[in-house]
């Protein structure tokens, strides 16, 4: 009981704060609503026993993903006047979700059995916390999703490099290995002064 | 360790191509200009061995690393055109690179990565190892989409490739996460037995998000917005690499989607199929009428393409995958036949031919540049003696047996109208007026490939008694039965 109310005052501030990213006039109002919505996320993760999930949840997305996204509406040079200015994918947005909306009705009225989740509860593993599970499986299971997901990630690495990086001719760059090779032979000059008497 | 040991040797190619794509990698990093030429000999190689190994060992149903890789006879026949025509696109986008810039060696390894991804698509057997290959197929794509960073339209485009792919994985991610929760499974074949004694709805619901996001791929109305502005976008030869390779892959995990884990759901489903071909034949042969640049009519021309393909999807039945993999296969290599040409004009003239209008006058100065595109325009129309006629054929056989003959007429009527916007090529190419008469010579290795398609789509009929392939393809089919 305490926890399906929980589960709904999350809900209701998930959508509600979701509504708020969308519809705040200032963008970092907008970002501040996203991380106000992963938090009550995480809190449905928590009711849910996920814990090791919702705290992944607080550390990647509002630890890393929004402060990301806070620095990029900071850096851009938004002109919140031409924001304001209503356009039509206000319309056609209401059209679209009222589209999904009615099939999604028309579905419910189609099959109107009740049936809950399917738990496929592995009873030898309940001993073990989640984050022990989730470390077991991903490293022996799932070992071949662990390689892909790498792979993943460096062509992620690849394209950031591919798309930013700039070879300019006329910029001076350290080179070491010729720092590190000069002799005093070829770069050190030595000259004898001969000093004239002054009258 | 003995069952790793087995897992590695039947996920051989895909090792070896992921080792040859790091290691070229590092060569590229170090010898920087040099090895430009070195990398994409040794990536055409590799890709060329390996499409040919899959021709050659080909197996009846295996499963590696705990079932979520699966070789069987359709994921053989999908990675060998998939080698290939990716190993023929780094051949046709060599002249190109070496034009634009000597230091790019990462051109190749992208679509070493992209063409790694869809070979796992493939070969997928559950939900999150879909999901992974769809992500390694998809962000070199993003990437090669922007590849031409000096141009404002290559980043407009990948910058709009990217968002509108990650909704796309938001869709097919939604989807996964619904059909797990109802079945409680996520491999395809045990989905398939759990449907039944599950919660219809939901999976209902999940199997449309999870389409949502494989129509996605192939560019499909009502998630085609993305198709024109791309492919106008990149540059020629990604856009010959979009417009051919991922679209093999996205309809092969198309069709084990939905006849592996819901084959109890052909209702459901096929409603969504048949709204997805006809609307897409419907955009694809209308909108393209008032197409002027080149490659934005050849993006309309593949919706319309994937619809038709899509099409014989809808009646539900295992045996029509036939004329599918017939029907990618011809389109495919007319595609890789045009593009081939297109790259050779764009090479070789230094204006730049982006409109259908620039075409004028390529009768005169090269002949059989003129009439290549012309029998793909006409093979892409449909017109008797040509492959791309027997494509249409067998899609519209396949719906008459089932049946599905106000389809099909449908289809018949669209197919004529898109028949104009080819015609036009023709048109202008042999009847304009000549604007200039400046000699375009063809370059060895895409006239190669051009001659090898131009052999193929004349003497279709030819190929499919001679060569393995008819066999191949139905052999292909019989995997899912």
């Amino acid at each position: 009981m305490f926890a399906s109310i929980l589960f709904f005052i999350f809900s209701f501030l998930i959508l509600a704060s979701a509504l708020l990213v969308i519809t705040s006039k200032n963008p970092v109002n907008s970002v501040i609503f996203l991380i106000f919505s992963f938090f009550n996320a995480a809190g449905i993760f928590l009711i849910a026993g996920a814990e090791f999930l919702a705290l992944i949840m607080l550390i990647v997305y509002v630890g890393a993903v929004a402060v990301l996204f806070l620095f990029v509406v900071m850096m851009l040079d938004l002109n919140f006047e031409e924001l304001n200015k209503k356009t039509n994918f206000v319309k056609t947005g209401i059209i679209t979700a009222g589209i999904l909306i009615a099939e999604m009705i028309v579905l419910f009225v189609y099959y109107p059995e009740e049936q809950s989740f399917i738990i496929n509860k592995n009873n030898e593993l309940n001993s073990l916390t989640n984050t022990e599970i989730i470390g077991s499986k991903i490293y022996t299971e799932h070992f071949y999703h662990f390689q892909i997901a790498g792979l993943i990630l460096l062509v992620a690495m690849i394209g950031a490099i591919v798309l930013t990086l700039r070879h300019r001719d006329n910029v001076r760059r350290q080179d070491i290995s010729s720092q590190v090779s000069r002799d005093q032979e070829k770069n050190v000059e030595l000259k004898d002064i001969t000093f004239e008497e002054s009258e | 360790m003995v069952d790793l040991f087995e897992s590695l040797i039947i996920i051989a190619p895909e090792l070896i191509l992921a080792i040859t794509a790091m290691s070229l990698l590092m060569i590229g990093s170090f010898y920087q200009k040099k090895s430009i030429n070195l990398i994409n000999t040794l990536s055409f190689l590799t890709l060329l061995i390996l499409s040919f190994n899959e021709l050659i060992f080909n197996n009846i149903q295996i499963f590696a690393f705990n079932g979520f890789f699966i070789e069987d006879k359709l994921s053989s026949f999908a990675k060998f055109i998939i080698f290939l025509t990716s190993a023929l696109s780094i051949i046709m986008s060599a002249n190109w690179l070496r034009n634009y810039d000597k230091t790019a060696f990462e051109f190749p390894i992208l679509i070493l990565f992209s063409t790694l991804g869809m070979a796992l698509m493939v070969s997928a057997n559950d939900l999150v190892s879909l999901y992974l290959a769809i992500e390694l197929q998809s962000l070199p794509l993003y990437v090669l989409a922007t590849f031409n960073r000096n141009d404002s339209f290559s980043s407009e485009s990948g910058v709009k490739y990217f968002i509108l792919g990650a909704l796309s994985s938001g869709l097919l991610l939604y989807g996964s996460s619904l059909i797990y929760g109802f079945t409680g499974t996520i491999f395809l074949n045990e989905i398939s037995q759990l449907t039944l004694s599950s919660n219809q709805l939901g999976i209902t619901f999940g199997l449309a998000f999870l389409l949502a996001g494989i129509v996605f791929k192939i560019s499909a109305v009502p998630f085609h917005m993305w198709a024109p502005d791309v492919y106008q976008g990149a540059a020629t030869p990604v856009t010959s690499f979009f417009a051919s390779v991922p679209k093999m892959a996205a309809i092969i995990i198309l069709i084990r989607i939905l006849y592996v884990p819901f084959d109890n759901f052909i209702s459901s489903w096929s409603q969504i199929i048949i709204f997805v071909s006809f609307s897409s034949i419907l955009l694809g042969s209308v909108v393209a009428i008032w197409q002027k640049n080149i490659k934005r009519l050849i993006a309309y021309s593949s919706i319309a393409h994937m619809g038709f393909a899509t099409l014989a999807l809808s009646t539900g039945n295992k045996s029509d995958i036939e004329s599918i993999l017939v029907y990618m296969i011809i389109y495919i290599v007319a595609n890789i036949g045009f593009f081939s040409c297109l790259i050779n004009i764009q090479n070789k003239t230094e204006k730049n031919i982006n409109n259908i209008s620039d075409l004028a006058g390529l009768s005169v100065n090269n002949p059989s540049l003129a009439i290549s595109i012309a029998l793909y325009m006409f093979s892409f129309a449909g017109i008797p003696p040509l492959a791309g006629f027997f494509a249409k054929y067998y899609v519209f056989i396949s719906l008459i047996n089932e049946g599905l003959i106000f389809l099909a007429t449908f289809a018949l009527i669209a197919s004529v109208i898109g028949a104009f916007y080819y015609i036009r090529f023709v048109k202008v190419m042999f009847f304009d007026e000549v604007a200039n008469t400046k000699k375009i010579t063809f370059s060895r290795s895409l006239g190669l490939i051009n001659s090898i398609c131009f052999i193929f789509i004349l003497g279709f009929i030819f190929v499919q008694s001679v060569t393995p392939l008819a066999n191949m393809i139905s052999n292909a089919t019989l995997a899912l039965n």
